[in-house]
This record gives structure tokens, sequence and C-alpha cells, in this order.
């Protein structure tokens, strides 16, 4: 009878050991200064320290990289979508592959890395609000909801191109100029 | 009997095209060419009554300013975008700051003209505007 409960409390320690643990890692992973870590992301570290999503603004509310890098639609696509994202990430980096990526280029590219799921979980009133300053901000978002599930569907990011990284061009610009 | 045959068939075809004409200029409004709606505009689905008022097309005018500011916010929020070509932004110019209109240079149913390049060579700062 001892020895069952002893190894139901080891079992019960374990198990909490490994439910902390690894959220302590998903958290500590998904923001910076891991993110920002490497050399290549100086340009966007340093455009989401001038964006309101870093916490910035007078209420101080701040989105972490995997807040809109990630899904949030469900647990197993968040965990699945972060392993399979970072696995590649990680062999990019660690091939030194990484400075061969067309930043710039890669933002026509931003509807398969931000995810709307991640805008919706912290703004989940903004499609439905109607008391707003700006009346084509309704019409807009009207416009997005018709949208869905159709060929032509689009992104939050498809019109708040520099959402979460204010000036994103022109940091980039200070390490690839497109002009010279 | 061959003639009112052949006769028929032309006729059958014509409706057809008549009506696929009807059916494609009724849906497909937004991409003919004389009205054809610019690369990004089109990439987020942007339609007619977006940008004019009303449903009538034969009475739609050139939209003010205030229309394009009505998503892209505000002339200076343009220009900071374009911020790291200092002296040289397009959207705050030495010349005019951030008060150029949009319609000197942005046209949406026809190319943008570049008016930088009347005087200037516009090449190593800034790409070919559509």
């Amino acid at each position: 009878m001892k020895k069952k409960f002893t190894l139901i409390f080891i079992g019960i320690l374990l198990g909490g050991i490994m439910i902390y643990g690894g959220h302590y890692a998903v958290k500590q992973t998904g923001d910076l200064p891991f993110c920002g870590a490497c050399h290549v992301m100086t340009p966007m570290v340093n455009s989401y320290k001038n964006d309101v999503h870093s916490g910035i603004s007078k209420k101080g509310v701040k989105a972490s990289c995997t807040s809109c890098h990630l899904p949030h639609d469900s647990i197993f696509n968040y965990l699945t979508t972060k392993a399979i994202t970072g696995s590649y990430e990680l062999a990019i980096t660690a091939l030194g592959k990484d400075k061969d990526v067309d930043w710039l280029k890669k933002r026509d590219n931003k509807e398969h890395y931000v995810y709307d799921s991640g805008c919706m979980s912290c703004h989940n009133e903004i499609l439905i609000v109607k008391n707003v300053s700006n009346p084509k901000q309704i019409e807009m978002h009207d416009h997005y909801i018709a949208l869905q599930n159709t060929n032509k569907q689009i992104s939050c990011v498809s019109c708040h191109v520099n959402v979460g990284h204010k000036n994103l061009r022109g940091e980039l610009n200070k390490i690839y100029p497109e002009f010279k | 009997m061959i003639n009112r045959n052949i006769l028929t068939f032309f006729a059958f075809v014509f409706m057809i095209l008549a009506l696929s004409s009807v059916i494609s200029h009724a849906q497909d409004y937004n991409s003919s060419k004389e009205y054809a709606i610019k690369d990004y505009h089109t990439k987020i689905a942007i339609g007619c009554v977006n940008c004019h008022e009303g449903t009538d097309k034969t009475k739609y005018k050139a939209v003010p300013e205030s229309t394009c500011l009505s998503c892209h916010i505000s002339k200076e929020k343009v220009a900071d975008r374009l911020a790291f070509l200092g002296g040289k932004n397009p959207h705050s110019s030495v010349h005019d700051g951030p008060n150029l209109s949009c319609h000197e240079c942005h046209n949406s149913h026809k190319p943008s003209y570049n008016m930088c390049k009347d005087c200037h060579n516009t090449k190593n700062w800034m790409r070919e505007i559509k």
C-alpha cells in the first residue's frame, strides 16, 4: 500500500514537472530574447520594439512573437506548427542559410506566417464591433468576413501590412538596401 | 431544311455568346480593361463600391483623397513607411512635404505616373510605380 502511494506521488511529481517544464519551455522559446537571438532577426526585433504590439502603448499590452506567428485555433495545431517551423528554422540557422533569405521578398508571403487566429485571440471583437470612428473599418471587416472560405480569402495582414513591425522595410533596408 | 438547321445552330451559338458576355461583364466588371484594378487592390478583392458610391457604375466619379485615406489613414502615415528614403521620400519630399495629392502620381484604373521622374533620375531610389 505504501509502495502504491509512493508510485502515485512520484507519478504526480513527474507529471507536474513535465507540465510546468513544458509550459516554461514553450513560453521561453516563443518571445524575445530567444526569437531575436540570431543576428538576421535584428530588423524584425527593432521594428517590433517600435510597434505598439511590443507593449510601448499607454495600455502596455504586449504580444509575443508566437502571439502572431503561431496558430491559436487549437493547442494541437499550436504545438505541431511550433515544432515544425521551429525545427525548420533551427536547421536553416545551423546550416548558415539564414543569411541567404530574401527578407524583403518574404514580406509578400506574410499570409503564410502570420495567423488570423493569433490576431483574433486578442482582438476577439474586432469583426463585430460597430461603434467605431472610421466606418470604413466596418465595411472592410465585413468584406473580410464575406471572403472567408472563398478562393479570394484574405488575411488580417493582407490589409494591415505592417502590423507588429513598424517600418520593417526601413529596418531591413539598413542591412539589405533596395537602392544602391 | 439544312439551311434552317444551320441558322438555328448559329442563333444558338450567338445566344450563348451574348449570354456569357452579359454574365462575365456583370461578374467581372472590376477586371474589365477600361476599369482594371491595381494588383494589390485586386489581391484583396476590392470592388467598385469600396471606393465609389452607389451601384450605378455610369454615375461613378473620380474619388476624393479622403476615400484613399479612409483605408490608408493619413499622408503622414504613408510617408512614415518610406522614411528610410530620407530626403528622397516621395510621400514627404523636399518640395511638397506630405501634402501632395495622391492623384498626382497614383491612378487606380490606368498606369500611375512618377512625377519625380519629370526632373530627377529616380532609378537609384525608387522602383517603377505601376
